[in-house]
């Protein structure tokens, strides 16, 4: 039976590992000057959708994107300024192309990883994509700079039982990935450079240091009047 | 347990006040510029305190009476919105010419304001009436696209509808959470009397925000539990009521409903919480799932989740387990709902692989499903009956006052319009609706593939080995229980003497060397291959389906193909007598409960001749025993990290030129770098730590328990 491993083996890709603080880092529009490139699917970027639909349809938050780059392409971006032949997607938008082709597989025993299936997210057209093709990397999991277990794509032993899971789409077994999950971003602006970005929340394993909790600290008993007339700063356009 | 969403912000209520007041603001600009003017920028703030800073007198003159002329202001266009819906309705939905402030009349007398009125009072004041005047138009647009109890059809209305509901729904959370904050600090003003009252501040009372009131948006999130619905292992047995009542809501039968509700009620108080948080949203209608106009003012709602706080979560809800049972389970869906609209990429998934919780879609992404609105608008039909009729009514008893539902017959006589008829601007100018009705078997079926539609070869051809094992065994067992011995443990020799006997295994003996070897070698090459249907696997054998009559063999004795069918026959002389000649033509399945599907394959099975039948059993047989042991090839880099890992905790240091890898196969004893299954109970024999039972080094399960057994034989 030990020699099934060698001879009869399931392959699965090798994936560079991410950690959280390198994808909080793409949670921003592109910096066009260094050469950034924004997420490849332009308007429809999620990212955009996300900002309309909370904040409505003139908000200043709304962007696209940062092209999402591996360490190792970040890496040789900042060495040579190379980056790779086709423009990627953002890192949310890559998750939410994770997420949905793993449930299409999961949910699906006819799902064929080789095939092109076509995308939707919020009513809009995203292209088409292959089941093959993800995931694309692997992200620290339950351990310092990583995310926590609810926030990774949930992959159960059954899905080992699937056509997909023993061809191009077997890494999902292995690798933890983060799934889509809107209620994981928060819009904010930056202070120093009045640019939009995102926050990710409730997901790491170390506690939010920017946004804290859900609720905000009570008003001080000897708080006058007066002393609330101090503006706080502005959350949202 | 964290809510979805705990602010205005994140649940998009922002978005939905300036969406609404942006085209306010089109529809009445010469009202909006002659009253209101500029909206202040504080009115749509998130921070409360922002906005009450604006209102203080103390660091901004006249903040007093610029505050309260917008309240007067805004209350004096909700009247107007109201009165052109009024006339609108009269119309029969159509647009009507736009009234003046000089046709509503006599404007009422406002409320006397006190200089000393404390800010935060003002502000909640403003903002309140902020909500209900959009609200209001809201309403009234909602309203010319078709009325409360239809539904829209055409798909350019249908987007606008879906809008409007959710940005409805959303300014109803904005409105109600102020309502709720003045309400609490007026309540809490009664209760200190004395020669100088508190202020708010005093109070302590928290700032109006999404948690205040409960509504859609603060549902509790489940999504990672609901993500476990397929493995309830995954879950601790605390949340196995709660992910029960999940995997339950999208059934279209009632059966097992009313068990695992009231296996809710004896087990889990937490999951009583939620169902009775998604009870009070529907009752008060915080949800965009809602024509605007079904919605209750903020009076009514104010009262109503008054009303439904102070219901006992034990008694109250085991009535509605007893009597509504029904209703439990639409707002449950709403709830699921809710939590899926976060979880957009699940749900388009869903909804791609026509899984049912896959149409439960909400606005703004569609407009909700029809039952689900009519269920909705009776729930919210009978909050308000609950709140006006006091302490006396019952919840279960309002509930199922306006909660009927219609047989799915009488709901496919009503005519649907015929959108592709029209174009243009006949489209849009046709109101295109139908009738909302309730039928409580609206959601559940599925229309595409499912995992028990697609049986693999493996299974049919284990079943139909089972099958034929029971041919032999029932015979001796019927034996044994007449000589009064007891033969339900096989033991090695009798296992052997049966299971050789049986005409599968017997026919699979048939096949030369050099083909099983093959078939032995292609289930081992294939991933999939326990995975394939037998079509596919046939494909993969290159086996056709050779049907011929079973009469070629059987009656002229002539070389032929020889059917599976035959070959049991021949096996059992007087069966084949005994049964009908048609019986012989349709083999019947194993079992009567299996599928259609099953059934299909394994007629395919059967209907094959005797050496493809060979070859395909032989060929299952294999890919049986390789899934039961999946190898996975996780790359260099992980075999690598391993060997460090095992030299590392065993104490071992390669020498110059040595891999980790290297000094771990040559060095360490096979049992610190293989896995050892036991093949009997297939648990691992290694010693390893697999961080679950107790805080020891490593435990050796499979090695005690064979010792234990040993101890005991």
């Amino acid at each position: 039976m030990g020699d099934l491993v060698d001879q009869a083996s399931i392959p699965t890709k090798e994936l560079e590992v991410v950690p959280k603080s390198h994808d909080d880092s793409y949670l921003r529009p592109p910096d066009t000057s260094l050469g950034e490139r924004p997420c490849c699917l332009g308007d429809r970027c999620i990212c955009v959708w996300m900002a309309r639909w909370r904040y409505g349809d003139d908000t200043n938050l709304a962007f696209v994107g940062t092209e999402f780059l591996l360490p190792s392409q970040r890496d040789a971006f900042l060495a040579d300024g190379t980056l790779p032949p086709t423009p990627g997607k953002c890192l949310v938008c890559s998750r939410y192309f994770h997420s949905f082709l793993y449930r299409c597989a999961r949910s699906d025993p006819t799902f064929r990883p080789s095939a092109s299936i076509s995308l939707q997210a919020y009513g809009n057209a995203l292209g088409v994509a292959k089941g093959e093709s993800v995931p694309t990397h692997a992200s620290v999991a339950c351990d310092a700079d990583g995310y926590r277990q609810e926030a990774l794509l949930f992959v159960d032993e059954e899905w080992s039982n699937t056509a997909a899971a023993r061809g191009g789409m077997s890494t999902f077994l292995w690798r933890p990935c983060v799934k889509f999950c809107a209620t994981h971003y928060t819009y904010v602006c930056d202070p120093t450079t009045e640019l939009p970005r995102m926050i990710q929340r409730n997901v790491g394993v170390a506690p939010d240091a920017e946004m804290g909790q859900d609720f905000r600290q009570p008003a001080p008993s000897s708080m006058a009047g007066t002393e609330l007339a101090a503006p706080s700063p502005p959350a949202a356009s | 347990m964290a809510p979805l969403h705990s602010r205005f912000e994140d649940a998009g209520v922002l978005g939905a006040l300036r969406r609404l007041y942006r085209r306010l603001r089109i529809d009445y600009a010469h009202t909006i510029d002659t009253t209101i003017g500029t909206l202040p920028a504080w009115v749509q703030t998130p921070v409360f305190e922002d906005a009450v800073a604006q209102c203080n007198p103390a660091t901004h003159d006249a903040a007093l009476v610029r505050g309260m002329a917008l309240v007067r202001a805004q209350r004096r266009l909700r009247e107007l919105v109201d009165a052109e819906a009024a006339v609108d309705a009269e119309r029969g939905g159509e647009d009507g010419d736009q009234l003046s402030e000089t046709d509503l009349g006599t404007e009422p007398l406002q409320p006397v304001v006190e200089p000393t009125m404390d800010p935060h009072r003002v502000a909640a004041i403003v903002r309140l009436c902020h909500g209900e005047l959009l609200e209001a138009y809201a309403r009234r647009r909602a309203l010319q696209l078709c009325a409360v109890n239809e539904v829209v059809v055409a798909s350019n209305q249908q987007v606008e509808f879906a809008q409007l509901c959710h940005d409805a729904g959303m300014v109803a959370s904005w409105t109600s959470a102020h309502a709720e904050y003045l309400a609490t600090v007026d309540d809490l003003m009664r209760c200190c009397p004395g020669p100088r009252p508190p202020t708010v501040l005093e109070l302590l009372v928290p700032a109006p925000e999404l948690y205040t009131v409960p509504c859609a948006a603060n549902n509790i999130d489940l999504i990672a539990l609901y993500e476990r619905a397929a493995t309830p292992k995954a879950c601790p047995k605390a949340s196995h009521c709660l992910l029960a009542l999940l995997s339950r809501v999208t059934n279209a039968g009632s059966r097992g409903w009313e068990s695992t509700l009231e296996a809710v009620v004896r087990d889990s108080d937490g999951a009583v919480r939620v169902c009775m948080h998604a009870m009070g949203v529907a009752l008060s209608g915080m949800h965009p799932c809602l024509h605007p106009a079904a919605r209750r003012s903020w009076h009514v709602r104010l009262a109503v989740a008054r009303r439904w706080r102070a219901c006992n979560p034990t008694a109250d809800f085991r009535e509605l387990v007893r009597h509504s049972p029904v209703a439990v389970k639409e707002v449950m869906r709403l709830h699921l709902g809710t939590m899926l609209a976060e979880d957009a990429a699940t749900l388009e998934a869903m909804a791609m692989t026509n899984l049912p919780a896959g149409q439960l879609s909400l606005p703004p992404r569609t407009v909700a499903p029809t039952c689900l609105q009519a269920a909705m608008h009776a729930l919210a039909a009978a909050g308000e009956e609950l709140a006006l009729g006091g302490t006396a009514a019952s919840p279960s008893a309002c509930i199922n006052t306006h909660l009927t539902s219609e047989p799915r017959s009488r709901k496919k006589t009503v005519p649907r319009p015929n959108v592709n008829l029209l174009t243009g601007a006949a489209l849009g100018a046709a109101k295109l609706t139908v009738p909302l009705t309730y039928c409580c078997s609206w959601l559940g079926g599925r229309s595409g593939p499912s995992a028990a539609a697609l049986c693999s070869a493996t299974t049919v051809v284990s079943s139909l080995l089972s099958a034929s094992f029971r041919a032999e065994y029932v015979p001796f067992w019927l034996h044994s229980q007449q000589h009064g011995l007891r033969a339900s443990r096989l033991d090695a020799a009798q296992y052997q003497a049966l299971h050789e006997q049986s005409a599968a295994h017997r026919m699979c003996a048939l096949l030369d060397e050099r083909t099983a070897l093959r078939i032995q070698r292609l289930a081992l090459t294939v991933n999939e291959a326990s995975l394939l249907t037998v079509a596919e696997a046939m494909a993969l054998l290159n086996l056709n389906l050779n049907l011929a009559p079973p009469s070629a063999a059987g009656t002229s004795g002539q070389a032929g193909p020889v059917r599976v069918a035959d070959y049991y026959d021949e096996d059992d002389d007087d069966a084949a007598d005994d049964a009908d000649d048609a019986d012989d033509d349709a083999p019947v399945a194993t079992s009567s409960a299996c599928s259609r599907v099953v059934q299909d394959a394994e007629q395919s099975v059967l209907a094959l001749d005797a050496r493809s039948a060979a070859m395909l059993m032989l060929f299952a047989r294999c890919c049986a025993l390789r899934s039961r042991v999946l190898a996975y090839d996780l790359g260099p880099t992980t075999r690598a990290a391993q060997a460090r890992a095992v030299c590392r905790r065993l104490l071992v240091e390669p020498d110059e030129g040595e891999t980790h890898e290297q000094a771990a196969l040559r060095r360490l004893p096979a049992h610190c770098t293989q896995l050892f299954a036991c093949s009997e109970c297939r648990r691992i024999v290694n010693a390893r730590q697999d961080g679950s039972g107790k805080e020891v080094p490593f435990n050796e399960v499979c090695a005690l328990r064979r010792r234990r057994r040993r101890r005991r034989a």
